[in-house]
């Protein structure tokens, strides 16, 4: 498991206060208050955790983890 | 005796929004004198009715206008598409609407844990005492802490140091341009030159009476309905459906978008409970009172 997808667990985790499972593969739909009103605040604490910035399209094409992972990865790259 | 034939429908797919929509629609004679008015939600519960967000089909098959709510953005969007178009008649005029967010409001928006409880309780219509919360008060109760202390903290917290509120602007503003820029009925602009004005929502989703008033008007126009006394009639709606419980806006998020109807005098409904100053209502909801 790469160390963005360790981070995100834990900053999702913390966010939303859950002990559900974390992985490349989980959706919004998988935690309990994850919906579309809360994601952009997530995605606040995402970008200061990461210190990237997400493109503002993007934000809401993500499908899962993984690709915000993947995406964070290649903006960091890009840095 | 000859049977009446039935009006045509004017039927709303979305979500509580519409649901309201619906009502405001009902109460004016203009309208109804010419429409049925129908409703179908594209909430996804999974409550076991296989046809929960499907619309009446002898609604349907009257329909002159269908007005669609748009899913909200992709990703975390628990929208049902509408999906009985082979029930439309031919003719059917379409439109698209966008769903309004008061996601600025509330940045730390949560659907709070502690209702489970209390949902069998009739008078909180199966939504528990606080149907919208707030996370981070929610994570420290979870957690163990004192009430008081929660709520005290939360009251002297200050949001613009805590948050990119600013960052948290241009995601709401991309958003409610970019719902408006899917639909063919536009309310954004309505929205972003009042913000700071006046109440534009009670909770997260439900909106004002007032900005409904906007969000109906824009419907009616939309469809070439619109008439010269529409305000005045609006004006005549005593109920408001979707007001029975509101959420209170921390005032440092307020003080950071300069949103002046944000006084210390503002209260906030609770049910039939009262309505509460902010620091009331942060210690009622800390301690979960109801």
């Amino acid at each position: 498991m790469s160390a963005n997808i360790e981070k995100l667990q834990q900053v999702i985790s913390s966010y939303f206060g859950t002990s559900e499972p974390i992985d490349e593969s989980t959706v919004a739909a998988d935690i309990d208050g994850w919906d579309s009103l809360a994601h952009a605040s997530l995605m606040i604490r995402v970008e200061e955790e990461f210190d990237v910035q997400f493109p503002m399209e993007a934000i809401w094409k993500l499908k899962n983890v993984g690709e915000m992972a993947s995406l964070i990865a290649k903006l960091r790259e890009g840095a | 005796m000859q049977q009446q034939e039935k009006k045509p429908t004017l039927v709303l797919y979305g979500n509580c929004q519409l649901s309201c929509a619906k009502y405001i629609l009902e109460c004016l004679p203009r309208i109804t004198d010419q429409f049925d008015i129908g409703f179908g939600t594209s909430i996804e519960i999974d409550n076991g009715i296989d046809d929960y967000n499907c619309v009446d089909q002898e609604i349907l098959k009257r329909c002159q206008f269908l007005v669609e709510q748009i899913a909200e953005e992709e990703m975390a969007s628990r929208f049902v598409p509408f999906s009985q178009t082979e029930l439309l008649p031919k003719d059917v005029k379409r439109y698209k609407i966008p769903s309004l967010s008061g996601a600025l409001y509330w940045p730390t928006h949560f659907h709070d844990f502690r209702n489970k409880d209390y949902r069998e309780l009739e008078k909180y219509s199966g939504k528990g005492p606080y149907p919208v919360g707030d996370r981070v008060i929610n994570n420290m109760i979870r957690d163990g802490a004192d009430p008081n202390t929660v709520a005290q903290e939360y009251i002297e917290s200050d949001f613009g140091a805590l948050m990119n509120l600013a960052r948290l602007f241009e995601m709401w503003n991309y958003c409610g341009t970019q719902r408006d820029l899917d639909s063919d009925i536009q309310i954004h602009s309505y929205v972003l030159e009042n913000l700071q004005k006046k109440q534009l929502f009670y909770t997260i989703r439900h909106p004002t009476m007032e900005m409904m008033a906007v969000y109906v008007a824009s419907i009616l126009d939309a469809l070439g309905l619109l008439y010269s006394t529409y305000w005045d009639d609006v004006q005549k709606i005593t109920y408001d459906p979707i007001e029975e419980y509101h959420f209170p806006v921390h005032p440092s998020i307020g003080a950071s978008y300069g949103m002046e109807w944000i006084t210390p005098e503002k209260t906030y409904r609770h049910y039939n409970n009262g309505s509460f100053s902010f620091p009331e209502f942060i210690y009622r909801y800390a301690h979960f009172t109801h």
